[in-house]
C-alpha cells in the first residue's frame, strides 16, 4: 500500500502488483475508499499478475513476464512492478524480469507486503526507486521541489497550498511536486530545481538518497509549530541564497494576529491526549498553547492530539479553531 | 480468505481468527460486518514461526467462543506449519482459504465444506442458503426468503451464514438458494430465489415436497409482482427507447437482472461482466479486473450502468444503478433484498428511475 500511495499518483504510469488478484484487489480497494473520502474520484491503473495456486508451486516469474508484456503492449510511460508477501515467501526474481528490456521504462520497488517493511518503508522504497526517471537539468534557485507529500492525507492539498504560500513570500516557484499528479515527463524536470522540500524525512533516509542523485540541497520537512515555521523560512531563504527578512517579519505579524483571533482561548486549561502513533508531548502544543495564553493542566478540557500534526501559520490556526470546538462544545 | 472469513464470522458463536497480515484483515474487516480477529503477523514470525501469535489470539478469544476457527491467508497457507497444538487446547477448524487459490466464492464454500454440517432429519423446515455477508443485499434476502416460506407456511432451518454455530451445524433436510454463486450444496436443494421464474418453480418443488405447506400464497404473490412490472415498464417504454444496459456484479444476480430486463422492457444487453466464475449456462463473462470493465463500457456504449462504484467512476453521467460492492459515498441503510418478489421489484423500480431528472 506503500507503494501505491506513490506510484497511483504518477498520473500515466501503470502499477502492476505481482500477486494474487485479491492482493490487487485489496489495495486498489482501500486506495479508492480512501481517495473517495477526498473527494477524488479517478481510479489508478493498477493490474495484477494474477498468481494462482500453479504458480506459487511452480513459479511466477513467467506469469510477470506475461502480466508485464501485456502492460506494455498499452504503451504506458511507464510500468513500476510491486510484489506481494506470497511472490516474496516464494522468492520469484522479480528484479532479473524487470530488468529485462522492455518497450517502456520498468521500475521495480522492492516490496513484500508485510515481509520486511511497513508502509512507509513501501513509500520511501517507491520514491526512491523512481529517481530513475530523473535526467540531467539546470539548477535553477528560483524552483523548489516537493518530495513525498503524503498522498493519503486529508490535508495534503491544503498543506501543499501553505508551503506554496510561504515559497511565493521568498519569491519561489513549486519545480514539480514528486509524486503527486504528475507523469514520468515532470519528474525528468526534478533537476531544474535549487532546493527539494521533504514533507517528512525527519531520520534522512530520503534526503540521503536524494542528495546523492541530484546534488539538490534539502530540507527535512513541512514546518510545524511557530517557531519552526519562522525556521523554515529562514532556511529556504538561506538555501536559495535570498534575504528572508521581509518574509520572517510579515510570518511574525501573521502569527502574532493568532492570538488575537483566538484571544477567547486565553485563561482556557486544556490538556493534550495521544492519539493512535502521535504523541501529546510535542514541544508544538506547549508553544501554541502559551502564545495564546492557554493553561496546560490536567484538569483542563482534554483535546486530542492531531493524527497529522499541522504544517505552517495556516495549520496553527485551523488546529486553534478546532481546540476552540473542544472547549466550546 | 474473504468468503471464508464472511462464512465463518456469520456464524454466532465462531471465534473468526485471521492467521495473515494485518493488510488482509483490515480489507475483510471493512467488507464483513460481523467481529474478526487477526494474528497480524510480521516477518519474524513468518520465519521463526506463527504458532506463538496464534496462540496468543486463540487464548484471548476462546472465553467468548464455541469454537475457534483459524483462517490461512496467502503465506501461511504456503509455509504450510502444522498448527494444531497452537489453539489454546481446544479442537479449531483449520480452513485453508489463500487468495491464490480462488475467488471469494470459493473461500465461502470451501470454509462451509470444512464446517461439514450433517442434516438432521427430525429437523422441521427448510434451510436458506447462499447469505454472504459481503453482499449488501444479504440481510435483505435473507428476510425476503423468511418472508415467502412464512406465507407458504414453511418454517425456517438453517441459514447459511447467518445463524448460530449450533443451528447451522444440523440443518433440515431441504434447502433453498439466494444466490446461486454461494451455493454450499448443504441440504437437497428445492431452487433459488432469484426471479419470479425460479420463485414459482422452487415453490412448487416444496409444495410437492411438504404437503402441510400452502405455497398458493406465494404463487398470487408472483403473479401480483408481474402485474406490476408488465405495468411499469409499458409505461416506461411509451416514452422511452428501450435501455442499452452493461451490468456488473456476482453473476448470479446479473443472470436473473438480464433476464428481467430483456423480458419486461425490451433491453438490449451490452455487456454482463461478473466479478466471479460465471456458472455453466451464465449469460456473463468473467469481468475480475478494470482493464476488462474499461473496455465492456467503452464497446458497449451503454445508457444505463447496473453495477458498483468503480463503473459508476468509469462512466460519469451514465445513469447508474447500484448492485454490488464498493458501494462509497452513498450509504445503504435499508435491508433491501435482490431475491424474491420485492428484489425483482426494487430492481425494475431502480431501473425505470435511474435517468430520471428533476421531481
Amino acid at each position: 500500500m506503500g507503494v501505491l500511495s506513490v506510484s497511483a499518483f504518477l498520473t500515466d504510469a501503470v502499477t502492476l502488483v505481482h500477486g494474487p488478484d485479491g492482493c490487487t484487489h485489496i489495495n486498489t480497494s482501500l486506495l479508492h475508499t480512501t481517495l473517495s473520502e477526498h473527494d477524488i474520484f479517478r481510479i489508478p491503473d493498477i493490474v495484477s499478475s494474477g498468481l494462482g495456486e500453479n504458480e506459487i508451486i511452480f513459479g511466477g516469474e513467467d506469469a510477470l513476464h506475461d502480466a508485464l508484456t501485456a502492460v506494455c503492449s498499452d504503451d504506458p510511460s511507464a510500468v513500476i512492478v510491486a510484489s506481494t508477501c506470497v511472490a516474496e515467501t516464494i522468492g520469484d526474481d522479480v528484479a532479473g524480469i524487470c530488468s529485462q528490456p522492455w518497450d517502456c521504462p520498468v521500475i521495480h520497488v522492492p516490496s513484500s507486503g508485510f515481509l520486511g517493511g511497513t508502509f512507509t518503508d513501501g513509500y520511501n522504497s517507491a520514491l526512491s526507486c523512481l529517481t530513475s526517471l530523473i535526467t540531467p537539468g539546470k539548477q535553477d534557485l528560483n524552483k523548489v521541489n516537493i518530495v513525498g507529500e503524503k498522498n493519503l492525507e486529508f490535508e495534503v492539498e491544503d498543506n501543499f497550498q501553505e508551503v506554496s504560500r510561504i515559497l511565493e513570500m521568498l519569491g519561489l516557484e513549486v519545480n514539480i511536486r514528486y509524486v503527486r499528479d504528475i507523469t514520468v515527463s515532470d519528474i525528468k524536470r526534478f533537476k531544474d530545481a535549487g532546493l527539494t522540500l521533504f514533507r517528512e524525512d525527519t531520520e534522512g533516509v530520503l534526503g540521503r538518497h536524494f542528495h546523492a542523485c541530484t546534488g539538490i540541497p534539502s530540507l527535512p520537512e513541512f514546518p510545524v509549530g511557530l517557531a519552526a515555521t519562522l525556521a523554515f523560512i529562514k532556511d529556504v531563504g538561506r538555501l536559495t541564497g535570498r534575504d528572508s527578512t521581509d518574509a520572517v517579519c510579515a510570518e511574525e505579524e501573521r502569527q502574532a494576529s493568532l492570538a488575537d483571533e483566538f484571544s477567547d482561548l486565553a485563561g482556557e486549561y486544556m490538556t493534550f491526549d495521544s492519539f493512535g502513533f502521535q504523541s501529546a508531548e510535542m514541544e508544538m502544543f506547549v508553544e501554541v498553547a502559551e502564545a495564546v495564553g492557554i493553561r496546560v493542566s490536567e484538569e483542563g478540557t482534554v483535546i486530542p492530539v492531531p493524527f497529522c500534526m499541522p504544517v505552517g501559520t495556516l495549520g496553527l490556526q485551523r488546529m486553534l479553531r478546532q481546540w476552540r470546538r473542544f472547549v466550546d462544545g | 480468505m474473504i468468503g471464508a472469513a464472511a462464512a465463518m464470522a456469520g456464524l454466532e458463536g465462531t471465534g473468526v481468527i485471521i492467521h495473515g497480515a494485518s493488510a488482509c484483515y483490515l480489507y475483510a474487516d471493512s467488507v464483513i460486518p460481523n467481529p474478526l480477529n487477526c494474528t497480524y503477523l510480521i516477518e519474524d514470525e513468518v520465519i521463526f514461526g506463527t504458532g506463538d501469535r496464534l496462540l496468543e489470539v486463540s487464548e484471548a478469544l476462546l472465553p467468548f467462543s464455541e469454537r475457534i476457527v483459524v483462517i490461512n491467508s496467502c503465506v501461511p497457507a504456503t509455509i504450510g506449519e502444522d498448527l494444531r497444538a497452537y489453539c489454546a487446547g481446544c479442537e479449531s477448524l483449520f480452513i485453508d482459504a489463500p487468495g491464490y487459490c480462488g475467488d471469494m466464492m470459493d473461500g465461502y464454500r470451501v470454509a462451509l465444506a470444512a464446517l461439514s454440517p450433517e442434516v438432521d432429519s427430525t429437523r422441521d423446515g427448510v434451510n436458506i442458503d447462499g447469505l454472504i455477508s459481503t453482499d449488501p443485499f444479504a440481510v435483505g434476502n435473507r428476510m425476503e426468503a423468511e418472508r415467502l416460506l412464512a406465507r407458504a407456511g414453511i418454517p425456517v432451518a438453517a441459514r447459511y451464514c447467518n445463524d448460530t454455530l449450533a443451528s447451522a451445524l444440523r440443518p433440515s433436510a431441504m434447502t433453498v438458494t439466494a444466490l446461486p454463486d454461494v451455493a454450499s450444496g448443504i441440504g437437497q436443494s428445492a431452487g433459488s430465489l432469484l426471479g419470479l421464474d425460479a420463485i414459482e418453480k422452487t415453490f412448487s418443488v416444496l409444495q410437492d415436497a411438504m404437503p402441510d405447506a400452502d405455497c398458493a400464497p406465494v404463487m398470487d404473490i408472483c403473479e401480483e409482482t408481474e402485474e406490476l412490472v408488465v405495468k411499469v415498464c409499458d409505461r416506461y417504454l411509451r416514452v422511452n427507447d428501450p435501455p442499452r444496459v452493461t451490468l456488473f456484479g456476482i453473476a448470479g444476480y446479473l443472470d436473473m437482472a438480464t433476464d428481467l430486463l430483456t423480458t419486461y422492457l425490451d433491453a438490449e444487453i451490452c455487456g454482463a461482466g461478473a466479478r466471479n466464475q460465471p456458472q455453466e449456462g451464465s449469460v456473463c463473462t468473467w469481468a475480475p479486473d478494470l482493464g476488462t470493465v474499461k473496455r465492456m463500457i467503452s464497446s458497449g456504449k451503454p445508457d444505463l450502468i447496473i453495477g458498483s462504484r468503480y463503473e459508476a467512476t468509469l462512466a460519469p453521467g451514465v445513469p447508474f444503478v447500484q448492485m454490488t460492492i464498493p458501494i462509497r459515498k452513498h450509504s445503504m441503510l435499508c435491508h433491501r433484498p435482490l431475491i424474491g418478489t420485492e428484489g425483482v421489484l426494487w430492481l425494475i423500480e431502480s431501473v425505470v428511475n435511474a435517468g430520471i431528472k428533476g421531481c
